[in-house]
């Protein structure tokens, strides 16, 4: 199965680039494969990912450790279930720092303390386990977590799903302000378009394992170039805009194992043509930094 | 107000769970402490609309929700379902009354219980005395009799002409061997008779699952077996009974002849017991008619003294005597329409009135059963239908209706092999199969993507339109409710705290804690400007619920009124004093005593230097500390400074605008016509 297809983004220093789509598309799997963390069974079978200068696809697995958590740290899915139960919360930052800056756990454990301050947690609450902790503290004892060795790049995967709005506003604020202290680089990546669209400099919008369109937030956000962005965008409830039920994409996504002919979303798509089953649409430029991979913005069209 | 078609009316519902505090704890302290998952909610939902309950999880929605449909039990308060609105004006007034009177409180209940007691001896002797004779009570048993004598009329036509159905009944059991006997054949007894029955509902089960492995490409061969073994069995046993042969001929004769006599039997039997009583009711009836025309003088008389006993009591008794009264009469009242205090067999009815749609169709179908078996089992076990195929046209029909087509196609998958759209829709559908009216939508989208989630919202809407449904929408997505709800309610910790029609809800919220949770969501147009007010910190624990306005300690326009207590009042000085020990000595090594709710007692050495520094101290910190509004009053003593509270009062949920409520203590009623500043503008 190609999971991801021919994915090609650039992240900036002090940047933080939105990953969106539908489940299945491919988002998690695109970052999970920036730190080589793919499933025993999934590889990449061709690609470059350069960090500075050197390529993360390619370089040997001890090398990657060194990068992995000090320069790239991730947060991961479901704050909810991705805490160890049995151990104590600063137990578990403290192993995070030990493996990966080879020190002894107690030595790492005087370092909680500041990064939970950080993440906005009182230290005295250091040693609870995490059922104790609702599902915002949990989510922010990931963060502290991913940012225990002073990282680059944050990947935060799908960061405040399956929170509540309140404690979804807390959360990506914290992480708002994280990036502007430390300078940090950040991929967001999130099914929900409005938390992009709110807190990323650049957005990604997948389908079926490709890139359907790529450029400034505000760009994709204010004039999509794809089709699919533009029913998506339409697709979610505004609180600003009208009191109408949104309009939704017909159909359903591809199937991976078969994909389409041509361009991916060719079947779901209300302006396809010929010649979209027939060849797969290169990305487009139609703005500055702003790519789409769609027949209709070939130039000339 | 308006005539409303209320479907259901929540009346100050509470749902508490007790908390274990121990053998030892409860013995200790003797406190139980509770869970206040839901604390004292009232709102109304009309035939038609749809109500959204939004709200952080743990506000309470979903229990709410759950207690509607009683699968939790409330502890508290009424759910009224379906009342008319002429009880509802009833209900209205009494409680009007009741409000203008005060409630009475136990000692004056218990003073005025003698007085009680005489009062409504002398109640009964008159209405006693006046039953036969008054208009109202003539009335009554006129009215009581016509019916009576009416239905008495019916029955015994409808038993001559033997369309009745309880002899109907009767004769079904006998007619049922005698169906089975002319079927099969003689040599047939009870014991056979149920036996056959048995075989022929394997057989049926046993078919039903082979064309389920057939559709799914399971192991037919088992079920082919098992079809063939019962197919067997009972052509052994219809074979074993052949009907063609003299005996049975004979047995079937002389059966059918039984029955017949049977029922010329019992319908004589019915005819003559009718017969007899509605000569003794006739009677009864004209007697009552004649006797309503007069009332005899001596009756009147003695009337007339109970009459003005009676009144000397009640100026005496006054007016928690009515109280009693009117509480007695309001609780009847809410007893006929309460879903709260019906039993099982009432609850079980109520099933096949009111559904719910679950949140999440990955787990809330089980994996075991195919598709058919999910959605038939409301019908099966509410005996909706009692055949095998009448449940596959009923299910059929119900798949297509939200969009499963052709049914065929889904009714013999399994869960695992749909999407997650399409499981929704079975959810939907096994909601809808039992043709209720009030469906709870709990959270029914929030596990959906994006793309899918307006195709069920559209299925949803469409349903309602189609089948007159009415929503209680439960979602923690605020933009999902502007665009679906007719009207909002808020809810916070247990309790509702700002209801009324949905776009005025979002466009124009009142109740600060609203307002931050609208400001907060975020919003696909990047155009949109608006401030978030993000608050502080996480909802408190529901078992320690905040004095006051439960939203104060989070609050960002709290001020003095809001409801702080005697310990954060004094939290929030010692912080004071700690910050302000260098330039004020005063403010150096005091303690704090709470006494009572109210009170609290500053130990110092020189409290009138103390009270100065503090009311010198107030007007700068005021706004960034609005627990210290919360001191009323200053009073130095000999070894201490006194400082008084305001008395934490919980805000009620009062009308603010025609059809705007709000519980806040800061929030005024509108007077109409005065437009209300923008919450968030949106630029052009």
């Amino acid at each position: 199965m190609r999971a991801v297809d021919d994915v090609s983004f650039s992240l900036e220093k002090g940047e933080s680039l939105g990953l969106a789509g539908e489940s299945g598309c491919g988002k998690t799997t695109t970052a999970l494969s920036i730190i080589r963390l793919l499933p025993k069974n999934g590889r990449i079978v061709d690609g470059h990912i350069w960090y500075g200068d050197q390529d993360l696809a390619a370089i040997k697995e001890a090398d990657l450790r060194r990068i992995r958590w000090k320069h790239i740290s991730i947060v991961f899915q479901g704050a909810m279930n991705a805490l160890n139960p049995v151990r104590r919360v600063s137990w578990q930052i403290a192993e995070a720092i030990a493996i990966h800056e080879h020190i002894a756990i107690d030595e790492a454990e005087d370092r909680v303390d500041d990064l939970l301050e950080l993440v906005g947690i009182n230290p005295a609450r250091k040693n609870d386990y995490p059922h104790e902790f609702s599902g915002g503290m949990r989510q922010r004892v990931m963060i502290a977590m991913a940012l225990a060795c002073n990282p680059k790049i944050v990947i935060a995967d799908e960061p405040v799903t399956a929170l509540d709005v309140m404690i979804q506003a807390q959360i990506l604020e914290l992480l708002q302000n994280l990036k502007d202290e430390l300078d940090l680089s950040m991929i967001l990546i999130s099914h929900d378009l409005s938390v992009i669209a709110e807190t990323c400099d650049k957005v990604a919008i997948m389908y079926g394992g490709k890139m359907a369109e790529f450029g400034p937030t505000e760009d994709v956000f204010r004039d999509p170039q794809h089709p699919y962005t533009q029913g998506l965008i339409r697709s979610f409830p505004d609180i600003y805009g009208p009191r109408d039920l949104p309009p939704w994409i017909p159909g359903k996504p591809p199937n991976l194992l078969e994909p389409p002919q041509g361009c991916r979303f060719h079947p779901r798509c209300s302006f396809a043509f010929a010649e979209c089953s027939v060849t797969e649409p290169p990305l487009y430029e139609t703005g500055p930094g702003h790519v789409a991979s769609c027949h209709l913005r070939a130039p000339g069209r | 107000m308006t005539s409303v078609d209320r479907m259901l009316s929540l009346r100050d519902l509470r749902v508490w769970y007790p908390v274990r505090v121990g053998l030892i704890g409860g013995l200790v302290r003797g406190e139980a402490k509770h869970v206040r998952a839901v604390d004292g909610i009232t709102f109304e939902v009309s035939r038609g609309e749809i109500f959204c309950l939004v709200g952080e999880s743990g506000c309470g929605k979903t229990t709410t929700g759950k207690a509607i449909l009683r699968l939790t039990d409330p502890t508290g308060g009424n759910i009224l379902y379906n009342i008319s609105q002429e009880d509802w004006d009833r209900l209205a007034a009494i409680e009007g009354r009741l409000k203008e009177l005060g409630t009475p409180d136990a000692a004056a209940a218990r003073e005025a219980e003698p007085q009680l007691r005489d009062l409504l001896r002398a109640k009964r002797q008159i209405t006693q005395l006046l039953y036969p004779w008054s208009r109202v009570g003539a009335y009554l048993e006129r009215e009581h009799l016509e019916r009576n004598v009416a239905f008495l009329k019916e029955r015994y036509a409808s038993v001559y002409k033997g369309t009745d159905p309880s002899l109907e009944r009767q004769l079904a059991r006998g007619r049922e061997r005698f169906e089975i006997l002319r079927e099969y054949g003689a040599w047939f007894t009870v014991r056979r008779a149920k036996k056959l029955r048995l075989l022929e509902r394997s057989l049926k089960e046993a078919e039903y699952r082979l064309r389920i492995a057939e559709a799914t490409h399971g192991r037919t061969r088992r079920f082919e077996r098992q079809r063939r073994r019962v197919k067997r069995q009972l052509d052994r046993m219809a074979r074993h009974i052949r009907k063609d042969s003299p005996e049975a001929q004979q047995q079937i004769a002389a059966l059918e002849a039984k029955l017949e006599t049977k029922k010329t039997l019992l319908r004589r039997l019915d005819l003559i017991d009718l017969k007899k009583e509605y000569d003794r009711e006739k009677p009864r009836l004209e007697a009552t008619r004649r006797a309503s025309l007069e009332i005899p003088e001596a009756a009147s008389q003695r009337i007339r003294e109970l009459e003005s006993e009676m009144e000397t009591i009640r100026e005496k008794g006054d007016r928690v005597l009515e109280a009693l009264e009117l509480e007695t009469l309001r609780d009847e009242l809410i007893a006929r329409y309460d879903l709260a205090a019906w039993g099982k067999r009432h609850t079980a009815e109520l099933r096949k009135r009111m559904q719910i749609i679950y949140q999440d169709p990955y787990e809330s179908l089980n994996p075991k059963l195919s598709i058919f078996d999910i959605v038939a089992e409301p019908i099966m076990a509410n005996k909706i239908v009692s055949t095998m195929s009448e449940a596959e046209a009923v299910v059929r029909k119900s798949l297509e209706d939200v969009g499963l087509k052709p049914a065929e196609e889904y009714m013999f998958r399994y869960p695992h092999e749909l999407s997650g759209g399409q499981r929704q829709r079975v959810g939907i559908a096994t909601a809808l199969v039992v043709d209720p009216d009030f469906i709870v939508a709990d959270e029914p989208v929030s596990m959906l993507d994006a793309s899918v989630r307006t195709e069920i919202l559209a299925l949803l809407l469409d349903l309602r339109k189609r089948r007159n449904l009415t929503y209680l929408f439960i979602t923690h997505d605020l933009g999902l409710a502007w665009i679906i709800a007719d009207r909002i309610a808020v809810m916070y910790l247990g309790n509702i705290v700002e209801m009324g029609d949905g776009p005025e809800i979002i466009r124009n919220p009142r109740h600060p804690y609203t307002r931050a949770l609208i400001s907060v969501v975020p919003s696909p147009n990047p155009d949109v400007q608006r401030d978030k007010i993000i608050l502080r910190g996480e909802r408190p624990n529901p078992v320690e619920i905040p004095t006051g306005c439960r939203f104060h300690p989070r609050c960002p326009m709290a001020v003095g009124i809001c409801g702080w207590n005697a310990d954060e009042v004094r939290d929030e000085l010692l912080r004071v004093f700690q910050a302000d020990e260098a330039e004020h000595p005063e403010a150096q090594g005091v303690s704090i005593v709470v006494e009572g709710s109210s009170n609290l007692r500053i130990q110092s050495s020189d409290p009138g230097k103390l009270e100065t520094y503090l009311k010198a101290r107030m007007p700068a910190l005021g706004p960034k500390k609005p627990a210290l509004g919360a001191i009323r009053e200053m009073r130095p003593e000999a070894d201490a400074l006194v400082l008084t509270l305001h008395v934490p009062t919980e805000p009620p949920l009062q009308q603010i605008s025609d059809r705007v409520f709000v519980a806040c203590h800061l929030v005024e009623p509108e007077s109409p016509g005065v437009p209300v500043a923008e919450g968030a503008a949106v630029r052009a």
